[in-house]
């Protein structure tokens, strides 16, 4: 008798993140995303990069439900975004962090967003002991964040974030404001980072560095995507869209640059 | 973490062990206990009741003396009217005002019950972080909009603060000094510039607590756990409360 092959049912993945056909105008300002089709896959690290005003930051608004797209959908793992409700599987890391660090001292601060997810106080201790831990801060707990450094607020502020167990994060600029030594380890924690990260930067290193897929973002539409070596080498895409190629992509006399671009 | 509130709320007395609600609760029932005095044979008893739970939180008395600095000035205002404008009986006069003995009796009277109520209060706040009372208050069922709004704004306080010394500073180094009746106008737009500029990022902080499940039923309960003496020194000075409110009674 003939073997029968027993057919395995396929599993779909569905996107961490999905835009059709997005569209954003602010009242009484030009359109500022126009028909973002953009596909983001679970343990991806994309980078999305432009010039100034090109969206990147109303994109993230737009894709953690706090504004209402003029047109089009976001979904977040197969689930439609409803703007106002509250979806736990994203977080994201603000560009300014003073605007997220927002309790009297840092352990309150981290603790913040476990408390609200309604878990126990052993709990949101767990996740608060959890995210220092990760993040290497836990001297910091009874500090007030006002009293930090910039690169000591940042890390405080992923904590928050990453205290509730996002599946998705989004990283708003997040090397401004930071010396080369908290740059450095911002890097190393993305790296090593398990969730699914979006990461808008004018720091194309960086960039080069952490992200898996680039998308460039400009005049509220996506140009281009894909490897990053390929897309920030392009010279000629870069200084059209108003942006100049990292160093380490620039052919050097006597090439001093690994692939991943750090030396 | 150590505000400028906060210098002497991290010693290691009973005081600063008792639990924050019991604290809360006992403190300001022995508050409103002493506010009800009005017997002058009370007055001692306050006096020494507040007086020793002072050297009992182990505060300095620099502490109390830097914090009875500013509301002494009130009770200065109130000294130079009320011998003189309340009552019948005259002591003696300094020249064309007569001073009267009831007068001097409820000057002496608000005196010694606005310092023993003003020592209990800098005992209570002074023996627990600001952030823990506002805490305790919510514990207490202090609506959490208002705990919210009061650890926001004190939070937010250096913000602005820091906002406005960069401003300024950036402003002298661009040679404004206010000595001429248009710096008013300099300072006014400063002013509405540092208000615009918090108005915005509170917006951005919003955004930033919705985004962390701020308006999501929080957990709270389990923030403070009382001991059992706690609780009996809570019950303690709901006695010492309830035995001073009775005597007033008794004696008036």
């Amino acid at each position: 008798m003939p073997q029968q092959t027993q057919q395995q049912p396929k599993t779909t993945v569905l996107p961490a993140l999905e835009t059709v056909g997005l569209a954003f105008t602010y009242p009484d300002q030009r359109p500022v995303l126009r028909e973002v089709n953009l596909t983001i896959r679970p343990g991806e690290r994309v980078g999305i990069i432009g010039p100034n005003g090109a969206g990147k930051t109303t994109l993230f608004m737009l894709s953690c439900g706090v504004l209402k797209p003029t047109a089009g959908e976001v979904r977040l793992f197969g689930k439609p975004v409803v703007t106002g409700d509250f979806h736990p599987e994203v977080g994201m890391v603000f560009q300014n962090q003073n605007d997220q660090l927002f309790c009297p001292s840092v352990q309150d601060d981290v603790a913040f967003g476990p408390r609200n997810l309604g878990l126990s106080g052993d709990e949101v201790a767990e996740r608060v002991r959890e995210a220092f831990t990760v993040t290497g801060i836990g001297d910091l707990a009874e500090r007030p964040p006002h009293h930090l450094s910039g690169g000591e607020k940042r890390l405080v502020a992923i904590a928050g974030v990453l205290a509730m167990r996002p599946k998705l994060v989004i990283y708003d600029e997040p090397t401004s404001n930071l010396d080369i030594r908290y740059r450095r380890r911002l890097i190393n924690f993305l790296q090593n980072s398990r969730e699914t990260l979006i990461i808008a930067s004018h720091d194309l290193e960086f960039i080069l560095e952490v992200c898996t897929r680039v998308v460039l973002l400009h005049g509220g539409t996506i140009k281009t995507g894909g490897n990053p070596y390929d897309i920030l080498g392009d010279i000629y895409l870069m200084e059209e869209h108003g942006l100049e190629r990292p160093h380490s992509l620039v052919p050097h006399a006597e090439p001093h640059h690994d692939r991943a671009g750090t030396r | 973490m150590q505000l400028q509130l906060d210098r002497y709320a991290y010693l290691e007395t009973p005081l600063h062990r008792w639990d924050p609600r019991c604290k809360l609760v006992g403190m300001m029932v022995l508050i409103f206990a002493f506010s009800y005095v009005r017997d002058l044979r009370l007055l001692p008893v306050i006096l020494v009741v507040s007086g020793a739970m002072y050297v009992y939180s182990g505060l300095p008395l620099s502490f109390l003396l830097s914090r009875l600095r500013l509301p002494a000035l009130f009770l200065l205002a109130v000294a130079v009217i009320l011998p003189f404008a309340s009552g019948q009986t005259v002591l003696f006069q300094i020249g064309p005002l007569a001073v009267k003995e009831e007068g001097c009796l409820d000057l002496l009277r608000i005196a010694v019950k606005f310092f023993s109520i003003l020592t209990l209060g800098i005992i209570l706040f002074g023996t627990m972080p600001f952030l823990t009372a506002v805490k305790a208050m919510r514990g207490l069922g202090l609506p959490y909009i208002l705990a919210d709004m009061t650890l926001f704004a004190y939070r937010y306080l250096f913000e602005i603060g820091d906002d406005l010394k960069a401003m300024q500073t950036a402003m002298r180094l661009r040679g404004f000094r206010n000595k001429k009746l248009s710096g008013f106008s300099t300072l006014a737009s400063l002013a509405g510039t540092i208000l615009v500029r918090s108005f915005e990022q509170s917006d951005r902080v919003f955004k930033a607590m919705i985004l962390r499940g701020y308006g999501q039923p929080a957990s709270f309960k389990d923030e403070f756990q009382a001991r059992t003496i706690d609780v009996v020194a809570l019950l303690l000075l709901l006695s010492a409360a309830a035995v001073v409110v009775t005597t007033e009674l008794l004696l008036y």
